[in-house]
């Protein structure tokens, strides 16, 4: 008898304590277990290895709860991430709802498991805790050999039909390639055809001929040679036939020997009294100006006599009678 | 010319006729060396003019263009002492100046002069020898005497080195530095024969017998043309003309020329400008004229100047020779 009652007090005392112990659990956990709920769902439980399988996160919290979510990069699970979606937030009455998706695969066959996930949170009372998610199993399976078949020999490559696209990664660079050469190659000839930045004297504004019949006149007046200074005077006329042609036919005389001259004259059209009255007038002041010369008074008129004759001759044509010396 | 008379011309006048009497020679020597040489008038021009100038003359070309030939052929015609020195990387100063043997006999050391001691030195391949050869002659070249032990020997007159130098086949070789190179009065470049004398060059020489050249010129014929040469007369526009060219090449800028300085590292010396007068005289007494006109100038300037114009990276990154340099420089000075 004191035996039963001591037995049923046991029993009392245990009911007791399980009750304690639950009412002591039931304190926390009424607090987030319905305002806090992390769900994880794979599209399949089975896929081949290799293949790939979406695993959708999906997180239900009320607006009081501060969540942090694990930013998974390597593994769901034991399963390889491929890629992972952005989270996608929205509102369900006093709820917040998140969703994630995993892209995950496989490597090897065999059971694996996508989660569970831990996920930190912290109440409004401030406390930190944390809730785990369930866990997703996946069966990965590999393809079945029969082997009572004979063997196959291995397959062929397949042939994927070519598409203007691919060409176009390497038409492209191949077609800039070959604009900047041909670019290039412009340049450089531009460059290399480019001619000499040569230095123009200035024009007069007068007709060269016009310009040189003036100068000759002044030099006439200059009285050059009747002063004895016959260097001189034949410098100055001979400068003054070089300028001229140099005017009147873009020839760069004054930059060219007598000689050279002589052998150039054939290119400008220039005839042959006109060619006889320049060089020998130019041979004539060689020798004055080199050879230490004099000549006599006649030789010296006679040479401006030739100098503007020679201008009278080669002078445009309408503007011959216009001025005369 | 009968329209010109003049009484200060006369000077002028004897000075054509004693240039007319003492020039017959080169035609001579050029008739001697036409037995030999075909061609490369332009080259033997040259050898002549570096004759007459007193200056020493360095040929560039490919092998097979009768630099030696066109040396050595000289020598012949001119009754002096030639020696030809082949430059080699094994060569030694002792070997081109000579040096001191000992005699057992005398108990004293005896002078072995080397083959320096000629007239007419043909340095050939100048390049093949380093750099302690080509001073001993370089040095014997500007002081006309050569030091052996205690003593300094003269060199007798005329002594010109005629050099030669290929400017392929580049390697193992020792180039003339700018400084020496500066003591050559002409750098001629030799260049190929025209189609028409090569075929005259096969003939030649499928005869059977050689031509022989004969000494037809005396040292005292020569040395009394250098005198001559001196006394040609140069006007001080050629003088100034000269200066013009030699100073384009050092400030391109004052001649209008700002396109050709990046080009040149260095321009001519006073040794350019004294050459180029000199040269220019040695033209003028070849061409039977007693004063200098600027063909002249212009006709040796390109020897005269090509290996004293320093080529800058841009301009040998460019291939921009002196060759071109002069041209633009020609092409920009006033002629007077």
């Amino acid at each position: 008898m004191i035996a039963g009652v001591q037995n049923i007090a046991f029993r009392v005392q245990r009911w007791r304590h399980a009750f304690v112990l639950l009412c002591v659990l039931s304190l926390g956990l009424p607090s987030f277990s319905q305002s806090l709920s992390a769900t994880l769902k794979a599209d399949s439980n089975k896929i081949l290895i290799g293949d790939q399988l979406h695993v959708r996160l999906t997180i239900k919290h009320s607006k009081d709860l501060q969540l942090a979510i694990p930013k998974l990069v390597d593994t769901l699970g034991n399963m390889e991430i491929i890629s992972s979606s952005k989270i996608d937030t929205s509102s369900e009455g006093n709820n917040i709802l998140l969703t994630q998706v995993y892209t995950v695969s496989a490597y090897d066959s065999g059971e694996f498991h996508a989660g569970p996930m831990l996920l930190f949170f912290k109440n409004s009372s401030g406390t930190v805790d944390s809730l785990l998610s369930n866990e997703v199993p996946v069966l990965v399976n590999t393809l079945n050999v029969d082997t009572t078949k004979p063997f196959k020999p291995i397959k062929a490559p397949l042939e994927v039909p070519y598409s203007w696209k691919e060409f176009l990664y390497y038409l492209i660079p191949l077609a800039i390639l070959l604009l900047l050469l041909i670019g290039g190659y412009l340049l450089w000839k531009k460059y290399k055809n480019k001619k000499p930045d040569t230095y123009v004297r200035p024009k007069p504004k007068d007709p060269a001929h016009i310009w040189a019949r003036k100068e000759l006149k002044k030099l006439e007046e200059e009285k050059l040679w009747q002063k004895d200074e016959l260097k001189l005077y034949y410098t100055k006329l001979t400068d003054i036939l070089r300028m001229y042609l140099e005017y009147r036919f873009s020839w760069m005389a004054l930059e060219s020997t007598t000689e050279e001259i002589a052998a150039e004259i054939g290119d400008f059209p220039i005839n042959d009294v006109a060619k006889k009255l320049l060089l020998e007038t130019l041979r004539n002041a060689d020798l004055v100006k080199f050879a230490k010369m004099q000549p006599l008074q006649d030789v010296n008129m006679k040479s401006m006599e030739q100098a503007f004759n020679f201008i009278e001759v080669t002078a445009p044509t309408e503007n011959k009678t216009e001025e005369k010396p | 010319m009968d329209i010109i008379s003049s009484n200060t011309s006369i000077d002028i006048a004897s000075l054509n006729e004693k240039i007319n009497r003492e020039s017959s020679f080169v035609d001579v020597l050029s008739m001697e060396l036409g037995k030999s040489i075909v061609g490369q008038k332009y080259m033997v021009e040259r050898l002549m003019l570096a004759l007459l100038s007193n200056g020493h003359i360095l040929l560039e070309g490919v092998p097979g263009l009768a630099k030696t030939l066109a040396i050595k052929s000289m020598a012949s015609a001119i009754h002096a002492k030639f020696a030809r020195i082949q430059f080699t990387p094994d060569l030694l100063p002792a070997d081109l100046i000579g040096t001191m043997i000992y005699n057992q006999k005398e108990n004293d050391f005896a002078v072995k002069k080397g083959p320096i001691f000629a007239n007419l030195i043909l340095a050939d391949e100048i390049n093949r020898a380093p750099a302690k050869v080509q001073s001993a002659l370089l040095e014997a070249m500007q002081e006309k005497q050569v030091t052996i032990g205690e003593h300094s020997y003269k060199l007798e007159e005329p002594f010109l080195v005629l050099a030669t130098q290929n400017p392929i086949e580049q390697e193992g070789t020792y180039p003339l530095p700018e400084a020496q190179i500066d003591r050559f009065m002409l750098k001629v470049v030799v260049t190929y024969p025209k189609k028409e004398e090569e075929q005259l060059i096969i003939r030649q020489n499928m005869q059977l017998s050689d031509k022989v050249i004969n000494a037809v010129v005396k040292k005292e014929e020569i040395l009394n043309a250098r005198k001559t040469v001196r006394e040609v007369y140069m006007d001080e526009k050629i003088e100034r003309y000269i200066l013009d060219i030699v100073f384009a090449t050092r400030k391109p800028e004052d001649y209008k020329l700002d396109k050709i300085k990046p080009l040149i590292s260095y321009g001519g010396s006073p040794r350019a400008s004294i050459n180029l007068a000199v040269a220019s005289k040695a033209y003028a007494f070849i061409k039977r004229r007693g004063y200098v006109i600027p063909e002249d100038v212009r006709a040796i300037c390109f020897d005269v100047m090509r290996h004293r114009i320093g080529l800058t990276y841009e301009a040998e990154a460019e291939n921009v020779t002196s060759e071109e340099i002069i041209s633009e420089i020609l092409n920009a000075v006033e002629v007077p």
